[in-house]
């Protein structure tokens, strides 16, 4: 798969809860968009709405292991990173941010406009794709800094607290300054 | 894990090709092996080899250090 694709794929997980938000707020139901569905309790709706962006993101979870391979080891004499710091918190305001838009946001054609801004910048910003999604799935992301002092973002199952045990024998490159530990 | 490195003309910046792939296949039997001499040549099944490589004036700086492939940015192939 090329990899723009995946990016979008990322900046489509990373920014589609906002729709979902948007669609909790209007209270509309599956029944308003597909007239076949059975008019079912709004709860189930909403729970579907949530549905698409996590199963995206699993999708997208199982597509890394085709990404280009890297490694980020420890050798004698020389650790793997100098610097470790957890940004699991840094997405926050910038998500959060995307919340207040949907629930503000008064019309749908206005969603459309935005939501197209939005995902046009976290597309083309691509140092970050902070989705939280990869949180509920046991995912953490730091930010690491190697012995050259190329400060880079990790998306890892791994607790890392001391810079000289980290080490990643297998990294799978998202762009040149995000990976994701991923075999 | 294996790295192709690339190195563009006019350019001091070096780029990652391709990880985790076998290029070039390490015979298993590197013994006759002889230190490089110009003018020398060699026999079926012989070898040069140049000891201490590392502290050779001609070793590149980038493999006295601990070699990290994510610092390299992909080449891309528009380069």
């Amino acid at each position: 798969m090329p990899i723009f694709l995946y990016r979008l794929l990322l900046t489509f997980n990373a920014t589609s809860l906002l729709i979902a938000v948007y669609f909790v707020k209007t209270q509309e139901t599956l029944h308003t968009f597909f007239q076949r569905f059975p008019n079912i309790s709004r709860f189930y709706s909403y729970v579907f709405y949530f549905l698409i962006p996590v199963v995206s993101t699993l999708l997208s979870l199982y597509l890394a292991k085709f990404l280009g391979s890297d490694s980020l080891e420890k050798t004698t004499g020389s650790p793997a990173v100098i610097a470790v710091e957890q940004a699991n918190n840094a997405y926050l305001p910038s998500y959060l941010g995307y919340f207040f838009v949907a629930l503000s946001v008064p019309y749908c054609d206005t969603l459309i406009y935005v939501f197209a801004i939005l995902f046009l910048f976290t597309y083309l910003s691509q140092t970050l794709y902070f989705n939280p999604l990869f949180l509920i799935f046991g995912y953490k992301f730091y930010y690491l800094t190697t012995p050259s002092n190329v400060k880079i973002f990790v998306i890892t199952k791994k607790n890392l607290r001391n810079p000289d045990n980290a080490n990643f024998p297998v990294l799978k490159r998202i762009n040149d300054f995000t990976f994701i530990d991923r075999k | 894990m294996d790295h192709l490195i690339a190195k563009l003309k006019g350019q001091e910046t070096l780029f990652k090709v391709i990880s985790d792939n076998e290029i070039f296949e390490v015979p298993l039997d590197l013994g006759n092996a002889y230190i490089y001499t110009p003018g020398d040549i060699l026999e079926e099944n012989e070898w040069f080899c140049i000891d201490d490589f590392s502290n050779q004036n001609y070793c590149p700086g980038y493999l006295k250090t601990a070699f990290t492939s994510t610092d390299l940015a992909q080449i891309i192939p528009s380069q």
